[in-house]
Protein backbone atom coordinates (compact mmCIF):
# COMPACT_ATOMS: atom_id res chain seq x y z
CA UNK A 1 0.00 0.00 0.00
CA UNK A 2 2.67 1.99 1.00
CA UNK A 3 4.96 1.22 -2.70
CA UNK A 4 2.09 2.54 -4.09
CA UNK A 5 1.53 5.33 -3.06
CA UNK A 6 4.93 6.03 -3.79
CA UNK A 7 4.46 4.73 -7.02
CA UNK A 8 1.77 7.10 -7.87
CA UNK A 9 3.82 10.08 -6.46
CA UNK A 10 6.94 9.17 -9.21
CA UNK A 11 4.23 8.68 -12.02
CA UNK A 12 2.72 12.28 -11.10
CA UNK A 13 5.86 13.97 -10.55
CA UNK A 14 6.67 12.58 -14.19
CA UNK A 15 3.92 13.44 -15.33
CA UNK A 16 4.34 17.14 -14.06
CA UNK A 17 7.81 16.96 -15.95
CA UNK A 18 6.42 15.68 -19.24
CA UNK A 19 3.86 18.27 -19.50
CA UNK A 20 6.81 21.40 -18.51
CA UNK A 21 8.60 19.63 -21.52
CA UNK A 22 5.89 19.83 -23.79
CA UNK A 23 4.77 23.34 -22.99
CA UNK A 24 8.33 24.19 -23.49
CA UNK A 25 8.55 22.12 -26.83
CA UNK A 26 5.50 24.06 -27.93
CA UNK A 27 6.68 27.60 -26.88
CA UNK A 28 10.01 26.78 -29.09
CA UNK A 29 8.16 25.59 -32.08
CA UNK A 30 6.12 28.94 -31.59
CA UNK A 31 9.42 30.89 -31.17
CA UNK A 32 10.94 29.36 -33.82
CA UNK A 33 8.10 29.76 -36.37
CA UNK A 34 8.06 33.20 -35.27
CA UNK A 35 11.79 33.76 -36.02
CA UNK A 36 11.38 31.98 -39.50
CA UNK A 37 8.26 34.54 -40.24
CA UNK A 38 10.56 37.42 -38.54
CA UNK A 39 13.53 36.37 -41.35
CA UNK A 40 11.33 35.82 -44.14
CA UNK A 41 9.83 39.35 -43.46
CA UNK A 42 13.60 40.62 -43.36
CA UNK A 43 14.23 38.83 -46.70
CA UNK A 44 11.38 40.24 -47.92
CA UNK A 45 12.45 44.12 -46.94
CA UNK A 46 15.79 43.77 -48.51
CA UNK A 47 14.68 42.37 -51.79
CA UNK A 48 12.50 45.41 -51.83
CA UNK A 49 14.97 47.61 -50.68
CA UNK A 50 17.12 45.88 -53.81
CA UNK A 51 14.84 46.34 -56.18
CA UNK A 52 13.43 49.40 -55.78
CA UNK A 53 16.82 51.66 -54.99
CA UNK A 54 17.70 53.99 -57.90
CA UNK A 55 21.43 52.72 -57.52
CA UNK A 56 22.16 49.46 -59.83
CA UNK A 57 23.13 46.69 -57.61
CA UNK A 58 25.49 43.55 -58.37
CA UNK A 59 26.65 40.72 -56.64
CA UNK A 60 29.18 38.74 -57.27
CA UNK A 61 29.31 35.54 -54.63
CA UNK A 62 32.48 34.32 -53.78
CA UNK A 63 32.31 31.20 -56.26
CA UNK A 64 32.59 33.98 -58.91
CA UNK A 65 28.88 33.79 -59.70
CA UNK A 66 26.34 36.38 -60.32
CA UNK A 67 24.00 36.16 -57.35
CA UNK A 68 22.16 39.34 -57.55
CA UNK A 69 21.58 41.91 -60.56
CA UNK A 70 18.78 44.61 -59.40
CA UNK A 71 16.19 46.22 -61.52
CA UNK A 72 18.33 49.31 -61.94
CA UNK A 73 21.05 47.52 -62.79
CA UNK A 74 19.06 45.71 -65.26
CA UNK A 75 17.92 49.47 -66.54
CA UNK A 76 21.24 50.54 -66.75
CA UNK A 77 23.00 48.26 -68.23
CA UNK A 78 20.41 47.19 -70.72
CA UNK A 79 20.67 42.92 -69.95
CA UNK A 80 17.60 41.12 -67.75
CA UNK A 81 19.12 39.97 -65.00
CA UNK A 82 17.15 36.46 -66.19
CA UNK A 83 19.56 35.77 -68.57
CA UNK A 84 22.75 36.12 -66.43
CA UNK A 85 22.00 35.54 -63.01
CA UNK A 86 23.94 32.32 -61.49
CA UNK A 87 26.67 32.59 -64.26
CA UNK A 88 30.34 32.97 -63.43
CA UNK A 89 31.45 36.26 -63.72
CA UNK A 90 33.57 35.62 -66.77
CA UNK A 91 30.59 34.01 -68.70
CA UNK A 92 28.92 37.88 -68.35
CA UNK A 93 32.12 38.63 -71.21
CA UNK A 94 29.49 37.62 -73.91
CA UNK A 95 27.66 40.94 -73.03
CA UNK A 96 29.24 43.88 -74.54
CA UNK A 97 28.08 46.23 -71.99
CA UNK A 98 29.05 43.95 -69.14
CA UNK A 99 32.51 43.86 -70.43
CA UNK A 100 33.78 46.34 -68.48
CA UNK A 101 32.19 44.68 -65.08
CA UNK A 102 33.90 41.79 -65.84
CA UNK A 103 37.43 43.79 -65.76
CA UNK A 104 36.54 45.57 -62.61
CA UNK A 105 35.69 42.03 -61.10
CA UNK A 106 38.92 40.26 -61.98
CA UNK A 107 41.11 43.20 -60.68
CA UNK A 108 39.95 42.19 -57.00
CA UNK A 109 41.00 45.72 -55.62
CA UNK A 110 39.58 46.24 -52.36
CA UNK A 111 37.75 49.20 -53.03
CA UNK A 112 38.03 51.13 -56.38
CA UNK A 113 35.84 53.37 -58.49
CA UNK A 114 35.48 54.14 -62.22
CA UNK A 115 33.63 56.23 -64.64
CA UNK A 116 32.06 53.81 -67.65
CA UNK A 117 30.34 55.53 -70.70
CA UNK A 118 27.40 52.83 -71.77
CA UNK A 119 27.15 53.66 -75.42
CA UNK A 120 25.44 56.25 -76.79
CA UNK A 121 25.55 58.47 -74.24
CA UNK A 122 24.99 57.26 -70.84
CA UNK A 123 27.87 57.64 -67.95
CA UNK A 124 27.73 55.72 -64.97
CA UNK A 125 29.77 55.71 -61.58
CA UNK A 126 30.70 52.21 -60.63
CA UNK A 127 31.72 51.30 -57.21
CA UNK A 128 33.37 48.28 -56.53
CA UNK A 129 33.72 46.62 -52.89
CA UNK A 130 35.60 43.07 -52.20
CA UNK A 131 33.47 41.65 -49.73
CA UNK A 132 35.55 39.87 -46.59
CA UNK A 133 33.46 38.15 -43.41
CA UNK A 134 36.23 38.94 -40.25
CA UNK A 135 39.75 38.24 -41.62
CA UNK A 136 38.35 35.77 -44.61
CA UNK A 137 38.96 37.79 -47.65
CA UNK A 138 37.61 37.37 -50.98
CA UNK A 139 33.46 36.43 -50.21
CA UNK A 140 32.59 38.22 -53.22
CA UNK A 141 32.34 41.33 -55.03
CA UNK A 142 29.22 44.10 -54.66
CA UNK A 143 29.19 46.90 -57.38
CA UNK A 144 26.95 50.00 -56.87
CA UNK A 145 26.56 51.42 -60.14
CA UNK A 146 25.15 55.32 -60.08
CA UNK A 147 23.39 57.08 -63.52
CA UNK A 148 25.68 60.33 -63.27
CA UNK A 149 25.28 61.56 -67.00
CA UNK A 150 23.36 64.52 -66.10
CA UNK A 151 26.25 65.57 -64.03
CA UNK A 152 28.46 64.81 -66.55
CA UNK A 153 26.60 67.16 -69.26
CA UNK A 154 26.34 69.78 -66.63
CA UNK A 155 30.29 69.38 -65.81
CA UNK A 156 30.88 69.77 -69.66
CA UNK A 157 28.67 72.78 -70.11
CA UNK A 158 30.25 74.45 -67.69
CA UNK A 159 33.84 73.49 -68.68
CA UNK A 160 32.82 74.96 -72.24
CA UNK A 161 31.47 78.10 -70.52
CA UNK A 162 34.76 78.45 -68.04
CA UNK A 163 36.83 78.47 -70.69
CA UNK A 164 35.08 80.79 -72.95
CA UNK A 165 34.57 83.18 -70.21
CA UNK A 166 38.28 83.52 -69.24
CA UNK A 167 39.41 84.03 -73.12
CA UNK A 168 36.67 86.72 -73.51
CA UNK A 169 38.08 88.33 -70.63
CA UNK A 170 41.53 88.32 -71.24
CA UNK A 171 41.61 89.03 -74.74
CA UNK A 172 40.79 92.49 -73.72
CA UNK A 173 43.07 92.74 -70.81
CA UNK A 174 45.76 91.46 -72.87
CA UNK A 175 45.19 94.00 -75.61
CA UNK A 176 46.10 96.68 -72.09
CA UNK A 177 48.64 94.71 -71.14
CA UNK A 178 50.57 94.83 -74.39
CA UNK A 179 49.61 98.14 -74.91
CA UNK A 180 50.71 99.70 -71.71
CA UNK A 181 54.02 98.29 -72.03
CA UNK A 182 54.65 99.23 -75.30
CA UNK A 183 54.18 102.80 -73.81
CA UNK A 184 56.14 101.76 -70.41
CA UNK A 185 58.97 101.10 -73.12
CA UNK A 186 58.77 103.70 -74.79
CA UNK A 187 57.61 102.55 -77.99
CA UNK A 188 54.93 105.53 -78.63
CA UNK A 189 57.37 108.72 -78.10
CA UNK A 190 58.62 109.55 -74.64
CA UNK A 191 57.09 109.26 -71.28
CA UNK A 192 57.36 112.05 -68.45
CA UNK A 193 57.66 110.76 -65.30
CA UNK A 194 54.45 111.73 -64.20
CA UNK A 195 52.88 109.82 -67.09
CA UNK A 196 55.29 106.73 -66.52
CA UNK A 197 54.13 106.96 -63.47
CA UNK A 198 50.03 106.62 -64.09
CA UNK A 199 50.51 103.99 -66.79
CA UNK A 200 52.64 102.59 -63.84
CA UNK A 201 49.45 102.28 -61.32
CA UNK A 202 47.56 101.69 -64.88
CA UNK A 203 49.90 97.95 -64.75
CA UNK A 204 49.52 96.89 -61.62
CA UNK A 205 45.55 97.02 -61.90
CA UNK A 206 45.52 95.62 -65.05
CA UNK A 207 47.81 92.91 -63.48
CA UNK A 208 45.45 92.36 -60.55
CA UNK A 209 42.58 91.65 -63.06
CA UNK A 210 44.27 89.32 -64.62
CA UNK A 211 45.47 87.35 -61.57
CA UNK A 212 41.71 87.72 -60.71
CA UNK A 213 40.30 85.88 -64.01
CA UNK A 214 43.60 83.12 -63.19
CA UNK A 215 42.04 82.85 -59.56
CA UNK A 216 38.19 82.68 -60.63
CA UNK A 217 39.28 79.61 -63.38
CA UNK A 218 40.97 77.84 -60.74
CA UNK A 219 37.66 78.15 -58.23
CA UNK A 220 35.09 77.42 -60.89
CA UNK A 221 37.73 74.19 -61.60
CA UNK A 222 38.08 73.09 -57.92
CA UNK A 223 34.50 73.63 -57.27
CA UNK A 224 33.53 71.54 -59.99
CA UNK A 225 33.12 68.89 -58.26
CA UNK A 226 35.66 69.41 -55.23
CA UNK A 227 37.61 66.13 -55.77
CA UNK A 228 40.67 65.01 -57.01
CA UNK A 229 40.95 64.13 -60.51
CA UNK A 230 44.44 62.59 -60.48
CA UNK A 231 45.26 61.14 -57.08
CA UNK A 232 48.27 59.29 -57.11
CA UNK A 233 50.76 58.01 -54.29
CA UNK A 234 53.76 60.44 -54.71
CA UNK A 235 56.50 61.48 -53.23
CA UNK A 236 55.55 64.70 -50.92
CA UNK A 237 59.16 65.95 -49.61
CA UNK A 238 60.25 66.17 -53.19
CA UNK A 239 57.31 68.50 -54.46
CA UNK A 240 57.86 70.18 -51.89
CA UNK A 241 61.66 70.84 -53.04
CA UNK A 242 60.84 71.76 -56.22
CA UNK A 243 58.46 74.66 -55.37
CA UNK A 244 61.10 76.33 -53.06
CA UNK A 245 63.78 75.77 -55.27
CA UNK A 246 61.63 77.83 -57.86
CA UNK A 247 61.40 80.25 -55.41
CA UNK A 248 64.94 80.63 -54.90
CA UNK A 249 65.51 83.70 -57.49
CA UNK A 250 62.80 85.70 -55.99
CA UNK A 251 63.56 85.34 -52.00
CA UNK A 252 67.35 86.41 -53.33
CA UNK A 253 65.54 89.68 -54.95
CA UNK A 254 63.31 90.47 -52.43
CA UNK A 255 66.50 89.85 -49.76
CA UNK A 256 64.60 87.23 -47.83
CA UNK A 257 66.03 83.93 -46.59
CA UNK A 258 63.84 80.96 -47.82
CA UNK A 259 65.18 78.15 -45.46
CA UNK A 260 64.31 74.15 -46.52
CA UNK A 261 65.85 71.60 -45.45
CA UNK A 262 65.04 68.26 -47.34
CA UNK A 263 64.72 65.18 -44.58
CA UNK A 264 67.71 62.73 -44.85
CA UNK A 265 65.14 59.93 -44.82
CA UNK A 266 62.60 58.96 -47.07
CA UNK A 267 58.78 59.85 -46.23
CA UNK A 268 56.24 57.82 -46.69
CA UNK A 269 54.54 58.02 -50.20
CA UNK A 270 50.64 59.89 -49.75
CA UNK A 271 48.10 59.96 -52.48
CA UNK A 272 47.79 63.23 -53.77
CA UNK A 273 46.96 65.18 -56.87
CA UNK A 274 50.48 66.82 -57.76
CA UNK A 275 48.84 69.34 -59.77
CA UNK A 276 46.61 70.58 -56.91
CA UNK A 277 48.82 70.34 -54.14
CA UNK A 278 51.83 72.30 -56.32
CA UNK A 279 48.97 74.58 -56.10
CA UNK A 280 48.36 74.99 -52.35
CA UNK A 281 52.35 74.76 -52.04
CA UNK A 282 53.00 77.37 -54.44
CA UNK A 283 50.43 79.49 -53.00
CA UNK A 284 51.63 79.18 -49.22
CA UNK A 285 55.53 80.00 -50.14
CA UNK A 286 54.19 82.71 -52.57
CA UNK A 287 52.34 84.64 -49.37
CA UNK A 288 55.16 84.04 -47.21
CA UNK A 289 56.75 86.06 -49.32
CA UNK A 290 54.56 88.46 -50.40
CA UNK A 291 54.48 89.42 -46.72
CA UNK A 292 57.47 89.30 -45.02
CA UNK A 293 60.35 92.21 -45.49
CA UNK A 294 63.49 92.25 -46.87
CA UNK A 295 65.88 90.66 -44.43
CA UNK A 296 63.61 88.44 -42.95
CA UNK A 297 63.43 84.63 -43.01
CA UNK A 298 61.23 82.25 -44.20
CA UNK A 299 61.71 78.80 -43.30
CA UNK A 300 59.85 75.95 -44.74
CA UNK A 301 59.55 72.17 -42.26
CA UNK A 302 58.38 68.32 -43.04
CA UNK A 303 57.66 66.13 -41.12
CA UNK A 304 55.55 63.06 -40.29
CA UNK A 305 54.58 60.03 -37.87
CA UNK A 306 52.99 57.03 -39.09
CA UNK A 307 49.48 58.75 -39.72
CA UNK A 308 50.08 61.59 -41.70
CA UNK A 309 52.98 64.19 -42.93
CA UNK A 310 53.11 67.92 -42.12
CA UNK A 311 54.03 70.77 -43.90
CA UNK A 312 54.69 73.84 -42.16
CA UNK A 313 56.04 77.35 -43.60
CA UNK A 314 57.04 80.13 -40.81
CA UNK A 315 57.55 83.72 -41.74
CA UNK A 316 58.11 86.52 -39.35
CA UNK A 317 55.87 89.38 -41.50
CA UNK A 318 53.14 91.50 -41.08
CA UNK A 319 51.23 88.47 -39.01
CA UNK A 320 47.18 88.44 -39.08
CA UNK A 321 44.94 90.48 -36.59
CA UNK A 322 43.36 88.03 -34.09
CA UNK A 323 39.86 89.06 -34.70
CA UNK A 324 40.69 88.54 -38.27
CA UNK A 325 42.00 85.11 -37.96
CA UNK A 326 38.57 83.07 -38.22
CA UNK A 327 37.97 84.44 -41.83
CA UNK A 328 41.13 83.69 -43.08
CA UNK A 329 40.26 81.09 -45.11
CA UNK A 330 37.20 82.00 -46.10
CA UNK A 331 36.63 83.21 -49.93
CA UNK A 332 37.28 86.82 -51.15
CA UNK A 333 39.04 87.82 -46.94
CA UNK A 334 42.08 89.61 -47.14
CA UNK A 335 43.19 90.71 -43.49
CA UNK A 336 43.10 94.46 -43.20
CA UNK A 337 47.14 94.93 -42.85
CA UNK A 338 46.95 92.21 -46.21
CA UNK A 339 45.10 94.84 -48.21
CA UNK A 340 47.63 97.78 -47.12
CA UNK A 341 50.84 95.76 -47.68
CA UNK A 342 50.11 94.24 -51.08
CA UNK A 343 47.25 95.22 -53.29
CA UNK A 344 47.38 92.66 -55.48
CA UNK A 345 46.02 89.45 -53.81
CA UNK A 346 42.64 88.63 -54.33
CA UNK A 347 41.75 86.53 -51.60
CA UNK A 348 41.43 83.29 -52.77
CA UNK A 349 44.47 81.77 -52.91
CA UNK A 350 43.66 80.33 -49.01
CA UNK A 351 40.40 79.50 -50.03
CA UNK A 352 41.55 77.32 -52.92
CA UNK A 353 44.46 75.59 -50.48
CA UNK A 354 41.96 74.55 -48.46
CA UNK A 355 39.46 72.94 -50.59
CA UNK A 356 42.21 71.37 -52.19
CA UNK A 357 43.84 70.15 -48.61
CA UNK A 358 40.01 69.11 -47.30
CA UNK A 359 39.46 66.80 -50.53
CA UNK A 360 42.64 65.10 -49.35
CA UNK A 361 41.12 64.66 -46.52
CA UNK A 362 43.46 67.16 -44.72
CA UNK A 363 43.67 69.77 -42.41
CA UNK A 364 45.05 73.54 -42.94
CA UNK A 365 45.24 76.21 -40.16
CA UNK A 366 47.29 79.57 -39.25
CA UNK A 367 48.82 80.62 -36.32
CA UNK A 368 49.96 84.14 -36.02
CA UNK A 369 50.90 86.78 -34.13
CA UNK A 370 50.39 90.78 -35.77
CA UNK A 371 53.94 91.89 -36.69
CA UNK A 372 55.57 88.55 -35.17
CA UNK A 373 54.41 86.82 -38.30
CA UNK A 374 52.44 83.77 -39.51
CA UNK A 375 52.96 79.82 -39.57
CA UNK A 376 50.86 78.02 -41.75
CA UNK A 377 50.38 74.62 -41.72
CA UNK A 378 48.73 71.61 -43.42
CA UNK A 379 48.79 67.92 -42.94
CA UNK A 380 47.78 64.60 -44.63
CA UNK A 381 47.07 61.33 -43.96
CA UNK A 382 48.84 58.55 -44.81
CA UNK A 383 46.70 55.56 -46.36
CA UNK A 384 47.84 51.63 -47.07
CA UNK A 385 49.29 51.32 -50.54
CA UNK A 386 47.32 48.26 -51.88
CA UNK B 1 66.53 88.01 -90.54
CA UNK B 2 63.58 85.11 -89.83
CA UNK B 3 60.07 85.33 -91.19
CA UNK B 4 57.67 84.75 -88.89
CA UNK B 5 53.60 84.41 -89.75
CA UNK B 6 51.02 85.33 -87.08
CA UNK B 7 47.59 84.18 -86.73
CA UNK B 8 45.59 85.82 -85.09
CA UNK B 9 42.26 87.17 -85.41
CA UNK B 10 42.03 90.16 -83.37
CA UNK B 11 43.15 93.42 -85.07
CA UNK B 12 44.77 95.50 -82.12
CA UNK B 13 46.49 92.52 -80.63
CA UNK B 14 47.49 91.53 -84.03
CA UNK B 15 49.13 95.38 -84.32
CA UNK B 16 50.85 95.24 -81.29
CA UNK B 17 52.70 92.03 -81.47
CA UNK B 18 53.88 93.21 -85.15
CA UNK B 19 55.22 96.52 -84.16
CA UNK B 20 57.45 94.60 -81.71
CA UNK B 21 58.08 92.30 -83.80
CA UNK B 22 59.10 94.40 -86.59
CA UNK B 23 61.21 97.30 -84.64
CA UNK B 24 63.56 93.66 -83.64
CA UNK B 25 64.16 93.41 -87.67
CA UNK B 26 61.85 90.75 -88.39
CA UNK B 27 59.75 90.10 -91.32
CA UNK B 28 56.64 89.61 -90.76
CA UNK B 29 53.21 87.66 -92.50
CA UNK B 30 49.75 88.54 -91.26
CA UNK B 31 46.68 85.85 -91.37
CA UNK B 32 43.53 87.18 -89.79
CA UNK B 33 41.79 83.22 -89.34
CA UNK B 34 42.56 79.87 -89.77
CA UNK B 35 42.21 79.59 -93.72
CA UNK B 36 44.25 82.32 -94.08
CA UNK B 37 47.01 81.47 -91.82
CA UNK B 38 47.42 78.11 -93.57
CA UNK B 39 47.61 79.33 -96.59
CA UNK B 40 50.07 82.04 -95.74
CA UNK B 41 51.77 79.01 -94.08
CA UNK B 42 52.15 77.20 -97.42
CA UNK B 43 53.21 79.94 -99.72
CA UNK B 44 55.16 82.23 -97.12
CA UNK B 45 57.03 79.63 -95.56
CA UNK B 46 58.27 81.13 -92.67
CA UNK B 47 60.71 80.19 -89.97
CA UNK B 48 58.47 80.84 -86.98
CA UNK B 49 54.61 80.73 -86.48
CA UNK B 50 52.86 82.66 -83.23
CA UNK B 51 49.33 80.91 -83.63
CA UNK B 52 46.27 82.14 -82.16
CA UNK B 53 43.46 78.55 -81.04
CA UNK B 54 40.19 80.57 -81.06
CA UNK B 55 39.74 81.73 -84.82
CA UNK B 56 36.84 82.23 -86.64
CA UNK B 57 36.27 79.43 -89.13
CA UNK B 58 38.97 76.67 -88.64
CA UNK B 59 40.60 77.33 -85.34
CA UNK B 60 43.98 77.20 -84.72
CA UNK B 61 44.25 73.26 -83.25
CA UNK B 62 43.43 72.49 -86.91
CA UNK B 63 45.60 74.89 -87.97
CA UNK B 64 48.41 72.86 -86.42
CA UNK B 65 47.55 69.71 -86.80
CA UNK B 66 47.16 70.50 -90.86
CA UNK B 67 50.76 72.27 -90.88
CA UNK B 68 52.34 69.30 -89.01
CA UNK B 69 50.27 66.52 -91.74
CA UNK B 70 51.58 68.74 -94.24
CA UNK B 71 55.12 67.37 -95.21
CA UNK B 72 56.30 70.70 -96.92
CA UNK B 73 55.07 72.65 -93.46
CA UNK B 74 56.16 70.11 -90.95
CA UNK B 75 59.73 71.22 -89.87
CA UNK B 76 57.98 74.69 -89.26
CA UNK B 77 58.06 75.52 -85.09
CA UNK B 78 54.81 76.83 -83.85
CA UNK B 79 54.21 78.81 -81.07
CA UNK B 80 51.15 78.70 -79.51
CA UNK B 81 49.54 81.99 -78.38
CA UNK B 82 46.50 82.41 -76.71
CA UNK B 83 44.55 82.84 -74.27
CA UNK B 84 42.94 79.59 -73.54
CA UNK B 85 44.75 78.03 -70.91
CA UNK B 86 43.36 74.91 -69.37
CA UNK B 87 45.32 72.04 -68.65
CA UNK B 88 43.88 70.04 -71.67
CA UNK B 89 44.26 73.15 -74.33
CA UNK B 90 47.93 73.33 -73.09
CA UNK B 91 48.07 69.53 -73.63
CA UNK B 92 46.30 69.22 -76.59
CA UNK B 93 48.45 71.88 -78.08
CA UNK B 94 51.47 70.31 -76.98
CA UNK B 95 50.96 67.29 -78.45
CA UNK B 96 49.85 68.20 -81.84
CA UNK B 97 53.34 69.48 -81.97
CA UNK B 98 53.58 72.88 -80.89
CA UNK B 99 57.14 73.83 -79.30
CA UNK B 100 55.55 76.26 -76.78
CA UNK B 101 52.39 77.34 -75.14
CA UNK B 102 52.15 80.90 -74.21
CA UNK B 103 48.54 82.49 -72.64
CA UNK B 104 48.76 86.03 -73.89
CA UNK B 105 47.79 87.57 -71.02
CA UNK B 106 50.62 86.22 -68.86
CA UNK B 107 53.69 87.22 -71.33
CA UNK B 108 54.44 91.31 -72.79
CA UNK B 109 55.11 91.66 -76.28
CA UNK B 110 59.06 91.30 -75.22
CA UNK B 111 59.06 88.39 -73.20
CA UNK B 112 57.39 86.71 -76.34
CA UNK B 113 60.40 87.71 -78.05
CA UNK B 114 62.44 86.30 -75.88
CA UNK B 115 60.60 83.10 -76.48
CA UNK B 116 60.77 83.63 -80.28
CA UNK B 117 64.69 83.50 -80.27
CA UNK B 118 65.23 80.78 -77.78
CA UNK B 119 63.00 78.98 -80.61
CA UNK B 120 64.61 80.08 -83.80
CA UNK B 121 68.33 79.84 -82.05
Amino acid sequence: MRSQTKELEEFKARTRELDKVAKMLVRRDLELSETRARREQELEKIELIFSNLSDGLILINGQGRLELFNPAAEQMFGVRARDILGRTFQGLETFPRLIEVVRIVGEKKEFSRYELPIPPNKVLEVSAILLRAGEVKDQGVILVSHDITKEKQVEQLKTEFVSLAAHQLRTPLSAMKWALQALLDGDAGLVTPLQRELLEKNRISNERMIALVNDLLDVTRIEEGRYLYHPAFSQFEELVQGVVLSYRTEAKQRNIALVFDLPKEKFPRVLIDKEKMLLVIHNLVDNALRYSRPGARVEVTLSHDEKEVAFSIKDSGIGIPEEQKARLFEKFFRASNAKQTYTEGTGLGLYLSKNIIEAHEGKIWAESKVGQGSTFSFSLPIRQES
Amino acid sequence: MAKILIIEDDKFLRELIVQKLLKEGYEIIEGVDGEEGLQRLKEGKPDLVLLDLILPGIDGFEVLKRAKENTETAGIPVIILSNLGQKEDVERGVKLGAVDYLIKAHFTPGEIIEKIKLVLR
